[in-house]
């Protein structure tokens, strides 16, 4: 609950993992109960519960993805890919990861080297 | 004047208009869409038509921040830079980044020769830092017969 109030890098990683995660796990049930609707028909509440959660939960992934993507730097292609995956059932997972590994923990490993109190290059503000 | 230029003409800031054209009337649409749906008695309707609206909102105020966002001077990259500004000012006297300091294998006192090549394997591994797809695991460990 700490992190998630946190300011800077780690609380906005913090943020995004989170939503990757709740949002990834809600895509696969609405994707299989699609699926039964127009194989089988019916479970019209389950497609309620889960298209509506997922549909608003995204737009909070959205949020998280966009600003960790902002405090980071990342390039326009990750930022599409970060928000493209949480509509793909598995792929938010392994996105997240690769975010993560690749981009995030790098940044924020150099950021300690450089010191964390005066690095000139981490000003959160846009210019 | 070139300043104006680089930040709305450049052509990450055109691709970014470009994707901020297609998206938000492609959410007016859709909500527009909704709407339709919802008046004709789809309950569920009227909670994604303000779900679509709420998309293209989101469309342009990223689309903003990503126009006022300096990827030349901030960040990894722009950190890089004035590094490497500096250390060439100072005729490189300032290291990039302070290499990791070395991890020393732990010393046990009970020297149990199966313990310490596992202690030192894990010296090993935690020097390497975090698998990554680029720092991969290749090599598999099997435990000697």
């Amino acid at each position: 609950m700490k992190r998630l109030a946190q300011r800077g890098m780690p609380g906005a990683l913090f943020r995004y993992q989170l939503m990757a995660n709740i949002v990834g796990v809600l895509i696969i049930p609405l994707f299989i109960f699609t699926g039964l609707h127009y194989a089988v028909g019916g479970f019209k509440i389950e497609l309620a519960i889960f298209g509506v959660g997922h549909g608003y939960l995204y737009i909070v992934y959205l949020i998280a993805a966009g600003f960790l993507a902002l405090k980071a730097r990342l390039h326009i292609p990750w930022i599409i890919l970060m928000f493209a995956a949480g509509l793909v059932p598995g792929l938010t997972f392994l996105v997240e990861w690769i975010i993560v590994t690749r981009k995030i923990q790098p940044l924020i490993a150099a950021q300690e080297a450089a010191g964390a109190s005066e690095a000139p290059g981490v000003r959160p503000a846009a210019r | 004047m070139a300043f104006v230029r680089e930040r709305w003409l450049s052509r990450r800031a055109v691709s970014l208009h470009l994707a901020v054209l297609v998206f938000v009337p492609g959410c007016a649409v859709a909500a527009w869409w909704q709407i339709h749906r919802a008046q004709d008695g789809n309950q569920l309707s009227y909670l994604y038509s303000v779900m679509w609206p709420v998309f293209g909102i989101l469309g342009l105020y990223f689309w903003w921040m990503l126009l006022h966002t300096d990827y030349e001077t901030v960040g990894l990259k722009g950190m890089r830079r004035q590094q490497e500004a500096a250390a060439a000012d100072d005729g490189g006297t300032i290291a990039v980044a302070p290499p990791a300091p070395e991890v020393p294998a732990p010393v046990l006192a009970v020297e149990d020769p199966e313990l310490a090549a596992y202690n030192a394997r894990l010296a090993e591994l935690a020097a390497k830092g975090p698998k990554t797809w680029r720092a991969r695991e290749k090599v598999v460990v099997r435990r000697e017969q």
